[in-house]
């Protein structure tokens, strides 16, 4: 059974990401203690609310020294909306904010004219050939579940997984080495959510 | 925007139970949400509501706990309604695990609710449920269940809740809910022009073509439908390949465990259909996705006619349906195997099967070589034809012709015998062996009917054939 550390930092409510862990067999442990972060070698970074506070919140709480100290160690992270959004260099939401840097890019808000919040299924547009572990077993075109009003720009291309669309193209997943991230709910996404967490949780990268 | 137009299943709860009994198939307990939840989930809903009809505070707790074991199952958004009166109730909900609660009599008293609960929880949680009456020219908003009519317009209250920060609007047609005749569309292209925010049409669906006009026409965002989706008169699957083809977007609703399938160049598959009970092998047929998909969901098989180039339900016109017991898949994945129940002849010559001997059989092949040995004899077992009828007898089914038969009385399946009788007697002088084997196979069946009509049982007759053959031993 594979453990995973699910970071529980006072930013929305978690449980429907642990119970889709759950439902795939994962020991999922809620923590917010930077010590259990640092031992695991899964850690998901979840997250709904804003920027801001919630970047202010991991540093507080000493979860982004363990964060870092587990990928250190070779752990593999998982950032979920917000979390994925944390995981860039910053954010553009109320101001200027800097993120964990971890990918390359900047949350920036939805050009003018799409509608905001972008809320529903929208498809998952994959360009490469070459599938990346974090869709991998997933067809093209897949649809998953969007709840959001920000998205990240000017990503390394090498690190793109998917892209979407609304108002213009965006980066929906993307993963750098051991660093992976989804602006969608994996946990609201049915079966093809349920196999991006099974690949999180899989040996195989 | 590629948004996917939504297909939402409704659910009315009372006490924590669905108030109208669900009608799938092996549906352990049809009142438990959580089972209906896991059932819609995996037909491709992208979204189920719930509501609770008796929303009494004395069941608050109730509702709660339903929301919890429902967050346990299910990995698709949810939305729950229903006496929602304030913050705390809402939060409640949110917090036993629902992505968004709607409220609507109680947004009507105090407009102030939805600008409270938008600046506590986020537009995206919050859904005005709208319910509008016609009153002449004009479209009002009612209350209650529609049971009060206001004199607020449609228009305007759709205006307001957007800017105190719905971020979804459910609108209800009361006059067209239930009547099954089609959404209210100039209903919805009121609503449409005064809101930005997604609108989900409700109230009226009664055929796949209703779907499309609401979002193509009307303008909306989602279809909510309950009735049709309970009682099993169209699946998540069916509505959803409709819109399709009226070339609304919507995510494919492909049930569980049918992705796997490979399909050729021209998107079919093979099927190989086999009797569940006898093991015997009735037909080799093709489907694509849709007949595959609506096997999975109605559990009857379907096909697709390669030479009529059309979709097709086996039984359709002769009422020969098959129920499907089991779908598997082949190793390479790219045949799929149907098990079935029979309710009669596979084949459209009136065989069991489609397939018959083109080569002597094993023991003709070993006499003729000399080398002689007891072999299979060719033989008919009507065991399978005795357990289908009878289990049409014990639970009737509608459009089966068994139980037209046996409900018109034995005076009416003794007039067939006799009619399928003459008409093997002349067969066997007139016809080929296919057609004397349809005849042989009408008149078998309905002596099978005529015994069941009388209650005889099989064994009766087995106990007579097995007596006189006793009896001819002896003479030997």
């Amino acid at each position: 059974m594979t453990r995973v550390a699910l970071l529980d930092y006072g930013v929305g409510n978690v449980g429907s990401v642990r119970r889709a862990l759950e439902r795939l067999g994962a020991e999922v442990v809620q923590t917010s203690d930077p010590g259990v972060v640092a031992s695991s070698s899964r850690v998901v970074l979840p997250g709904v609310g804003a920027f801001a506070p919630a970047r202010r919140s991991l540093e507080v709480s000493g979860l982004e020294a363990g964060l870092r100290s587990a990928l250190d160690g070779g752990a593999r992270l998982l950032g979920l909306c917000l979390g994925f959004q944390l995981l860039f260099d910053a954010s553009e939401e109320f101001g200027t904010t800097p993120g964990l840097g971890l990918l390359r890019g900047r949350v920036a808000p939805f050009p003018p004219g799409a509608r905001v919040p972008h809320v529903g299924w929208n498809r998952l547009e994959t360009e490469s050939a070459a599938e990346g572990p974090l869709l991998a077993r997933l067809p093209r075109g897949t649809y998953v579940y969007f709840v959001h009003s920000f998205r990240p720009e000017g990503v390394d291309p090498a690190d793109v997984a998917a892209w979407c669309d609304h108002g213009g193209r965006f980066v929906a997943a993307a993963r750098r080495g051991n660093v992976w991230g989804c602006q969608f709910h994996p946990e609201k996404s049915s079966a093809a959510g349920r196999r991006i967490l099974e690949n999180f949780l899989s040996e195989a990268a | 925007m590629s948004l996917a137009v939504r297909v939402i299943p409704c659910l009315d709860v009372a006490g924590g139970r669905v108030v109208k009994g669900l009608k799938f198939e092996n549906l352990r307990d049809a009142g438990d949400p959580v089972e209906a939840a896991r059932r819609y989930e995996a037909e491709g809903a992208d979204e189920l509501c719930f509501l609770d009809v008796a929303a009494s505070n004395e069941e608050r707790g109730t509702l709660v706990g339903l929301v919890a074991r429902v967050a346990d199952v299910l990995s698709i958004p949810f939305t729950v309604g229903g006496g929602v009166r304030s913050v705390e109730d809402a939060g409640a909900l949110l917090q036993a695990g629902a992505d968004r609660v709607t409220v609507n009599t109680a947004a009507v008293a105090d407009p102030g609710l939805v600008t409270r609960l938008a600046e506590r929880f986020g537009s995206q949680c919050v859904v005005v449920a709208v319910d509008a009456k016609r009153l002449g020219e004009r479209f009002v908003v009612s209350t209650h269940g529609g049971r009060r009519i206001t004199e607020i317009e449609l228009a305007s209250w759709v205006a307001e809740v957007t800017t105190r920060g719905a971020g979804e609007i459910l609108l209800t047609s009361m006059d067209a809910d239930g009547t099954l005749a089609g959404f209210d569309l100039a209903m919805l292209k009121v609503a449409r022009s005064a809101t930005s925010v997604p609108i989900v049409a409700s109230g009226g669906a009664g055929t796949l073509t209703h779907f499309a006009p609401a979002v193509l026409e009307g303008g909306a965002d989602a279809v909510l439908a309950a009735s049709i989706f309970h009682d099993r008169t169209f699946s998540v699957g069916q509505v959803k390949r409709a819109l399709a083809k009226a070339g609304v977007p919507v995510r494919p609703a492909v049930p569980a465990g049918l992705e796997r399938v490979v399909f050729d160049a021209k998107g079919l598959v093979p099927v190989v259909v086999r009797d569940e009970r006898s093991g015997d092998v009735l037909t080799l047929a093709w489907a694509n996705e849709e007949a595959l998909a609506l096997t999975v969901e109605t559990r009857l098989s379907h096909f697709w006619s390669r030479s009529r180039r059309e979709l097709w339900k086996k039984g359709e016109t002769s009422g020969n349906v098959q129920r499907v017991v089991r779908v598997s898949v082949d190793c390479d994945r790219d045949a799929v195997l149907y098990d079935v129940e029979p309710a009669g002849p596979a084949c459209h010559t009136g065989a069991a099967t489609c397939f018959t001997p083109i080569e002597a059989t094993p023991a003709r092949v070993a006499a003729a070589a000399g080398t002689a040995r007891p072999g299979p004899v060719d033989t008919l077992d009507l065991g399978p034809l005795f357990a289908v009828v009878a289990a049409r007898k014990a639970s009737p089914e509608p459009g089966s012709y068994t139980n037209r038969l046996l409900d018109k009385g034995i005076e009416k399946c003794a007039q067939k015998v006799g009619e399928e009788g003459v008409e093997t007697a002349l067969a066997a002088v007139t016809r080929d062996d296919a057609g004397l084997a349809a005849e042989i196979a009408d008149l078998m069946y309905h002596v099978v009917v005529l015994m069941a009509a009388r209650g005889l049982p099989a064994g009766a007759v087995a106990a007579e054939l097995a007596a006189r053959r006793g009896t001819r031993r002896e003479e030997k």
